[in-house]
């Protein structure tokens, strides 16, 4: 066979250093091998050692500079179990908006900033000449909604820095950072997680400020939504559905609390997981294997075969309730850097490698973390139901319906106004009966996820101002500094389910442990020879480059796996049918303005 | 447009920077070159300024925090908001260029793999080819001569050619040749958080790699613009600063001996804070969430420079004292540890400033715990504190 071998390094408009190595068979056009690994090591775990145990939930958000506020509130959850503090239900809300408020900065930011351009005019009508030509006759079907007749227009409009969706998002991304600042003190970076609640000064002042935004970003997730459904078809029409292609084995922790639910304990760890607004869930092969919080937990695996550490022995025999603990659950373990040579056939990361082993069964999951991942457990637990005067989502039984809102707003164009209703649907790509998920469900999803976490915000506003009415404005509960506790904070990023470990000994941090959602994305082998799922995604991608011979590839399509990791399942080779956004009756703009 | 060079800012950092000196005694003088240089620049007099932004051991959160900037905000610099400008183009930031890095292992290499590749852009600032460009630094840099010696590293930021692009080496490499040395964020200026203790990769700051003596072909010294991260608006401010300081419209801006622009960092958290009047009072809160001084909950306030409380972090929302959550000192040089670390503890009152812990009203000392020693003992407590701070910089100053 003909062979080309690239490294891709750096990996731009990702945050972070990661690179990529893959082997692409040139006559059959297809990636036959690939390595994803991360090329930057700081040490957070070992700097967390002996530190007081609230400092965890201020440096630990330093590790994502994009993503901060899910590692604020996992470290506050992992923070609140150890310390034994149960939060003030107007503190729960509190931090659900604050994590919302990130979301509806950075999903968009992914889909039109970093991961966008690839599906932009610039890149498009470079590396893939034909989709081009096909873009310039492909009709939107959400034209009325975004504003762009052809996909040629739309892309176009997405190109890096001078095109209008590229230019406008921005400014609506920097407005949801600017509600996460109004919540959190600032952003990146807020200030306000403590253990036990927020330290943040909250009344009606605040509150109807908050109210104002929120409103006028779930208007941003109509924009969202309907520009990805067009791409979303465009690119199955030019027949891209077998790239970054892999079965459907998800891992999600879910996210946003229930304010009266959660109470910080790990006993009840089941029951208020099932409560809240995203469920956890384990999916293997297209079905739900289990939603308990505390089993996914138990089964939580690490791994350093492939990667520049050295392996270590466990601590603990057990949970805090007696349950057997393996030895390579974070709870028990360490890091222990080793740099090295890289060696494809050794150590080549410095990612570790996170597996999901069922505590019930013994079997062993490569699982992925993202959006899909999210919104494909939802619509299989079939937990979340709501309706309010604002929003509602229901799910179940592989769907997924969202609620938005007429939205007016003079950040908005008026086209964004109507109440939507957006419709997911569990894909159905499948090879040999298996179901499957792709590089495009995975943008899809992310799009999803936005509407999804935009009724979720105006769901929360909502019960912020019935806890104020109420006079139920205390955001903080006292917490202790244990001689000996264990605390696990399990949520979401933008990227996926991410996991925090502590133990606290004589009221100092013990052992930290920190699993991000890209740790399971990029994961290097794993000890049976498994390729992580970014690896799994890349190998048998199709190389649509056409814009020169085989010594010229740049790598496009390798990079569109990598950087669209957030999945969603697999759609088969169908084209977009037109049902997903039901618009409501159209607003009429009015003097009432 | 061509997506290889990226047109950045710049009139409108002009106007940003003049806007803000507006209320000095040098404005007139200012507006008056200012606009000779505008014309200077439309007469095409003028070559471009390359901005070339390296990220270490970073989390690109100072990224998304100039991303909050406004007035001009990145969009109006990005599309030229104000004609006419001194054309500055963004070459390399990982986070917003369109190429990445391209390497064939195998057979030949075809021209537009090659122009695309990412990392050629730092072998062409390397060469002279950007000159005059200025190097923005984000991330703090690990130490890599054991990593190097067992054929590894800590923080690579590309590949080519089997050769490893070692962050430590193109920030050395490349600060050889810029106009000036930019350090954003508290990784970038003093290490941050990778230098946290006990430091596992011997990170630290560009003023520590290069020398806390050294200076860049313009002879201007390291700016560091700490914060975690530094707000949009005081990066781009301090961006214009040095703009028409590198056109000789203004003299290199004041810095502090921890290298920071004093018109951002000249005063404190706790000066600037509206709660700071309960400290004089004695009015503490006692709860996350009270509206009163957060000295007894962990607030380092009074030990820490950095202008949130005037500021703001987006368009003027976001305030951490102000808001009720205690300064952690996150723009200091000891940030994460002590003495802003534990972060929720409060501070020692031995380490208070005298003008905050020897108040001139009598009311301030009854407010700290009301201890009638503590002014005594303040005054060498704060010169004991400044003195450790220098004694730290002199032993990791330099190479």
């Amino acid at each position: 066979m003909g062979k080309v071998e690239l490294i891709l390094d750096p990996i731009t408009r990702i945050e972070g250093h990661m690179a990529i190595h893959v082997v692409i068979d040139s006559d059959r056009r297809v990636i036959t091998d690939a390595h994803s690994y991360a090329t930057m090591f700081r040490g957070f775990e070992i700097i967390l050692r002996g530190r007081d145990p609230p400092d965890s939930i201020f440096i630990n958000q330093r590790i994502c500079g994009v993503c901060p506020v899910p590692h604020a509130y996992a470290a506050a959850l992992a923070n609140d179990m150890a310390l034994k503090a149960s939060p003030p239900p107007l503190a729960t809300v509190l931090r659900n908006l604050t994590d919302a408020a990130e979301i509806l900065y950075d999903h968009p930011i992914h889909l039109f900033q970093l991961a966008g351009p690839e599906y932009s005019a610039a890149i498009v009508s470079k590396f893939n000449r034909a989709w081009w030509e096909a873009a310039k006759d492909f009709s939107c079907e959400n034209r009325d909604i975004h504003g762009y007749s052809t996909m040629a227009d739309l892309m176009a409009a997405m190109n890096p820095i001078a095109g209008e969706l590229y230019l406008y998002t921005l400014k609506l991304e920097r407005d949801a950072r600017k509600l996460a600042s109004l919540l959190g003190a600032k952003h990146p970076h807020v200030n306000t997680f403590v253990p036990g609640g927020v330290a943040r000064t909250w009344t009606a002042n605040e509150a109807t400020k908050a109210l104002s935004m929120v409103m006028a970003l779930a208007g941003f997730s109509k924009l969202v939504v309907s520009v990805w459904e067009d791409i979303v078809s465009f690119l199955y029409s030019v027949g891209y559905e077998w790239a970054g292609a892999r079965p459907a084995n998800m891992i999600a922790y879910g996210t946003i609390d229930d304010p009266e639910a959660y109470d910080a304990t790990y006993e009840n760890m089941t029951e208020w997981g099932d409560k809240r607004l995203f469920p956890p869930g384990i999916v293997a092969n297209g079905s739900l294997v289990t939603h308990d919080l505390k089993r996914i937990n138990l089964g939580v695996r690490e791994f350093v075969e492939h990667s520049f550490y050295e392996d270590w022995t466990g601590e603990f025999d057990t949970d805090p309730e007696g349950n057997s603990l393996d030895s390579h659950h974070p709870w028990n373990k360490e890091t222990k850097p080793a740099a090295q040579a890289r060696k494809w056939e050794g150590k080549y990361s410095w990612g570790t490698c996170p597996r999901w082993v069922d505590p019930v069964t013994g079997s062993k999951y490569v699982v992925e973390a993202g959006p899909i991942s999210r919104i494909y457990v939802s619509a299989l637990a079939g937990l979340t139901n709501f309706d309010t005067p604002y929003s509602a989502i229901h799910t179940g039984n592989g769907v997924v319906r969202v609620s938005l809102p007429i939205t007016r707003s003079e950040l908005l164009p008026t086209a964004l106004w109507d109440e939507m209703e957006f419709v997911w649907r569990v894909p159905d790509l499948s090879k040999d009966g298996v179901p499957y998920i792709n590089t495009i469900e995975r943008l899809r999803a992310r799009a999803y996820n936005h509407a999804y976490y935009a009724a979720g915000a105006l769901k929360d506003v909502l019960e912020m101002i019935h806890y104020i009415a109420e006079g139920k404005t205390e955001v903080w509960s006292e917490f202790e500094r244990p001689e000996f506790s264990m605390g696990v904070g399990l949520n979401e990023a933008a990227r996926g389910a991410l996991g925090h470990w502590i133990v606290v000994r004589n009221g100092k941090i013990h052992r930290y442990q920190i699993i991000t959602p890209t740790a399971w994305n990029i994961s290097p082998i794993d000890p049976d020879g498994e390729h992580g799922p970014v690896e799994q995604s890349a190998i048998d991608t199709p190389v649509t480059e056409d814009h020169g011979d085989s010594s010229d590839w740049v790598g496009v399509d390798a990079m569109r796996v990598v950087r669209s990791y957030d999945p969603c399942l697999a759609c088969t080779v169908h084209m977009f049918v037109g049902d997903r956004l039901l618009r409501k009756a159209p607003v009429t703009p009015t003097p009432g303005l | 447009m061509e997506l290889t060079r990226r047109k950045f800012l710049t009139t409108s950092l002009i106007y940003a920077a003049v806007l803000a000196l507006a209320r000095t005694a040098e404005a007139d003088a200012a507006i008056l070159k200012a606009s000779e240089l505008v014309k200077k620049i439309i007469e095409g007099q003028e070559s471009p300024v390359h901005l070339v932004w390296i990220q270490g051991q970073a989390c690109s959160g100072d990224t998304i925090a100039l991303l909050n900037a406004v007035e001009p905000s990145l969009v109006d610099v990005l599309i030229g908001q104000v004609q006419g400008v001194p054309p500055v183009e963004l070459n390399y930031h990982p986070t917003v260029m369109p190429q990445w890095g391209v390497d064939h292992l195998e057979g030949p290499e075809g021209p537009t793999a090659k122009a695309w590749d990412a990392n050629s852009i730092i072998d062409q600032a390397s060469s002279g080819a950007l000159d005059p460009f200025v190097l923005i630094v984000e991330g703090s840099i690990p130490a890599e001569d054991e990593p190097k010696a067992a054929g590894g590293y800590y923080c690579s930021i590309g590949e080519r050619d089997e050769h490893i692009y070692y962050m430590e080496d193109v920030l050395k490499d490349l600060a050889s040749r810029a106009a000036a040395v930019v350090a954003i964020g508290t990784c970038a200026t003093f290490g941050g958080i990778p230098h946290g203790a006990p430091n596992p990769t011997g990170a630290r700051g560009v003023y520590d790699v290069l020398g806390r003596g050294w200076k860049s072909a313009l002879g201007l010294p390291v700016i560091n613009v700490p914060g975690c991260p530094a707000a949009g608006d005081w990066q781009v401010k301090t961006l214009a600063h040095l703009l028409l300081t590198v056109k000789g419209l203004l003299p290199p801006p004041e810095l502090d001996e921890e290298h920071r622009p004093v018109f951002l960092y000249g005063e404190t958290v706790h000066d600037t804070c509206s709660r700071g009047a309960y400290f004089g009072l004695g009015q503490f809160s006692k709860k996350y969430g009270e509206p009163l001084c957060m000295f007894a909950l962990g607030c380092k306030g009074p030990i820490v420079h950095c202008p949130m409380n005037k500021t703001g972090f987006v368009e003027g929302v976001g305030m951490c004292t102000e808001y009720g959550s205690p300064c952690i000192g996150c723009t200091e040089p000891d940030f994460p540890d002590a003495p802003l670390a534990p972060f929720l503890k409060e501070l020692p009152t031995f380490l208070l400033p005298a003008e905050v812990a020897a108040p001139e009203a009598p009311k301030a000392e009854a407010a700290i715990a009301g201890s009638g020693l503590i002014g005594l003992f303040a005054g060498a407590a704060a010169g004991y504190y400044l003195a450790r701070r220098k004694e730290g910089g002199s032993e990791e100053g330099g190479e």
